[in-house]
């Protein structure tokens, strides 16, 4: 049967056990709405319909046996999900939406992906991304870019493309992601809903594409942070097989609470209708009897340098290993931007460039570093916006791939840090598009831009919304 | 320098000149295949980018430890023992390659007579 599918966890668990709908409703209505629109959107690649409904009527089945004590075993029991095309899926293509990877159908999943399952979610399919999630429009797909739902002119931010777009469609109820400089973050601002980049070492990459392993991190997007806290409850913790995660324990915020702004955000350059909406965030903050502190982080500026310097070097080391031999196809499979960011890294790792370039580069990291920590002695969370424009036209910055590197401007000290990062939707532009903004907090605090997080939700009475 | 400066300096960087030899060497130590076109397109754009990323050498970094990864991790260790649900059979290993005999990976050859 189709129906409206609820657009947070909590009403659709609601409506499953209230026997308003069967999780086999819920996957009829995705598909239908996936079959009806994505030959246009284009925001998923690959559909995993009999997995869908196998497990679907498992948790049907599970619902009558054990009632509303299914939560218990089951935290996401009944949320649908789509995973971004890097995350290996046991059985079902994987391509990080490159043709190197065309026909490549795993033969293990991603820690994330089996720890999502064993909580009750349903798999709906994989999502389009940049391939390699190289990119911050979704254009570098080999598959062919994905459209904004918000407006199908404008790109939906990248590289997590058809995560964000999808949640935008409603093909799903949460997606995955990953993010190495923005790249659940962007997708997630402009397609209006939330985008949570984890602390680094937080949630086990075991089974997901590395892109660049000092920076990647294993995120979700939701549509509110109550979601985004769940599946987080989930995703967290040490699995043995990523060496870079670390044992931690999550202090809970302290009751009055700091945010800075860092003043090398806030200035020309940035698009007037995103500072205008921030600076209204930041009132809102302000009434609610949050202290609001300018801050600086003078070396942040580089970080974008700093990016694409570590970046493109940790690429082409980590895509040397498709040969074409083992499994995929062969190097010339590899479309323009992998290749652009496989020769940049070469060239920036070899003999007689490694000291100019990466080693100068990792030193800078370590300043930026130090000036975050230090920022947060003063304050508890730092905001900034996700990006220095609103979304897009598709097409206007595939030509220039410099200023398509710098919308990623604001998003790389989270990453170069390493701390968590959550971004939030708010309001619209005058052209309809999503704004929004983002929260960062010290190493291992998310309560922390949880709260915060929930506090704005409240008091701006956020309502989840999908494109029409 | 500030974000100002940073984003009006963009279509005014110094390009670093990356020139076609360049590219080629680099090309081949990738093992990446690149026609005329895509070496012509590359040393621009990359000579753009290496030029933008040139404006690190403004930061002093004396006396500053490089970052190799953020969460000041050291030597992780674990028990030297096969994790039976950790590995794949060989059937599964080999399922995804285009070509193998006898349970191998066959690849073009490596070495050839005349070299």
């Amino acid at each position: 049967m189709i129906i409206t599918p609820p657009l947070s966890i909590k009403d659709t668990q609601k409506g499953l056990l209230d026997k308003k709908f069967t999780a086999v409703d819920l996957v009829d209505s995705y598909l239908d709405k996936i079959n009806k629109t994505n030959s246009d959107i284009n925001a998923v690649l690959t559909i995993s319909e009999e997995k869908a409904y196998d497990k679907a009527r498992n948790i049907d089945r599970l619902i009558d046996q054990l009632g509303n004590k299914i939560i218990s075993q089951y935290p996401l029991f009944g949320v649908s999900i789509i995973y971004k095309d890097n995350f290996l899926t046991k059985g079902v293509r994987t391509t990080a939406a490159s043709k190197v990877l065309q026909s490549y159908v795993p033969n293990y999943s991603a820690t994330v992906v089996n720890k999502l399952e064993e909580a009750g979610v349903i798999p709906i399919g994989k999502a389009n991304c940049d391939a390699w999630a190289h990119g911050s429009s979704g254009e570098n797909s080999d598959f062919g870019a994905t459209k904004n739902p918000w407006n199908q002119e404008y790109v939906p931010g990248g590289s997590s493309s058809g995560s964000g777009a999808s949640l935008a469609a409603n093909y799903a109820l949460i997606t995955t992601g990953t993010d190495t400089c923005g790249s659940i973050r962007l997708p997630a601002n402009y397609c209006y809903s939330y985008g949570f980049k984890p602390t680094y070492g937080a949630v086990p990459r075991y089974g997901i594409i590395a892109m660049a392993s000092s920076l990647d991190c294993v995120g979700h997007l939701a549509r509110s942070i109550s979601d985004i806290k769940r599946v987080f409850e989930v995703t967290r913790g040490i699995d043995g097989h990523d060496s870079t995660m670390k044992e931690t324990t999550y202090q809970q915020p302290k009751a009055r609470l700091r945010i800075g702004v860092p003043k090398e955000f806030f200035i020309k350059g940035l698009d007037k209708e995103i500072e205008k909406n921030i600076n209204s965030a930041i009132e809102i903050f302000k009434k609610e009897g949050v202290e609001i502190k300018q801050i600086s982080i003078p070396t942040s500026p580089y970080g974008i340098s700093v990016y694409y310097i570590i970046q493109p070097a940790e690429v082409s080391s980590n895509l040397a290993r498709y040969d074409g031999v083992r499994y995929g196809n062969s190097r010339d499979f590899f479309g323009a931007e992998a290749k652009r960011r496989i020769m940049l890294g070469t060239y920036v790792l070899s003999a007689g460039y490694y000291d100019a370039y990466y080693l100068k580069a990792m030193k800078v990291r370590s300043k930026i570093i130090n000036e975050v920590d230090k920022a947060f002695e003063e304050v508890d969370a730092i905001i900034s916006p996700v990006a220095p424009t609103p979304p897009f036209k598709l097409g206007e910055k595939t030509s220039d791939p410099l200023k398509m590197y710098l919308t990623d401007i604001f998003a790389a000290t989270a990453n170069m840090a390493g701390i968590p990062s959550v971004s939030i939707p708010f309001g619209f532009s005058k052209d309809k598009l999503p704004l929004g903004f983002q929260l960062m907090a010290p190493r291992f605090m998310e309560n922390t831009i949880f709260s915060l997080s929930e506090l704005f939700e409240r008091t701006t009475n956020y309502k989840p919304k999908i494109a029409k | 320098m500030n974000l100002a400066c940073f984003l009006n300096t963009i279509y005014h960087i110094k390009m670093a000149d990356l020139k076609r030899s360049d590219i080629q060497k680099v090309a081949e130590l990738a093992k990446l295949n690149l026609n005329k076109k895509e070496i012509e397109l590359y040393s621009s754009q990359l000579s753009q980018v290496v030029g933008f990323v040139n404006n690190l050498s403004e930061v002093d970094t004396k006396d500053i430890q490089p970052t190799s990864q953020p969460t000041g991790l050291e030597n992780i260790y674990s028990q030297d023992k096969v994790d039976q649900t950790q590995t794949l059979d060989v059937s599964d290993a080999i399922s995804q390659a285009n070509k193998t005999h006898n349970n191998y990976f066959v690849v073009d050859a490596v070495l050839q007579k005349d070299q």
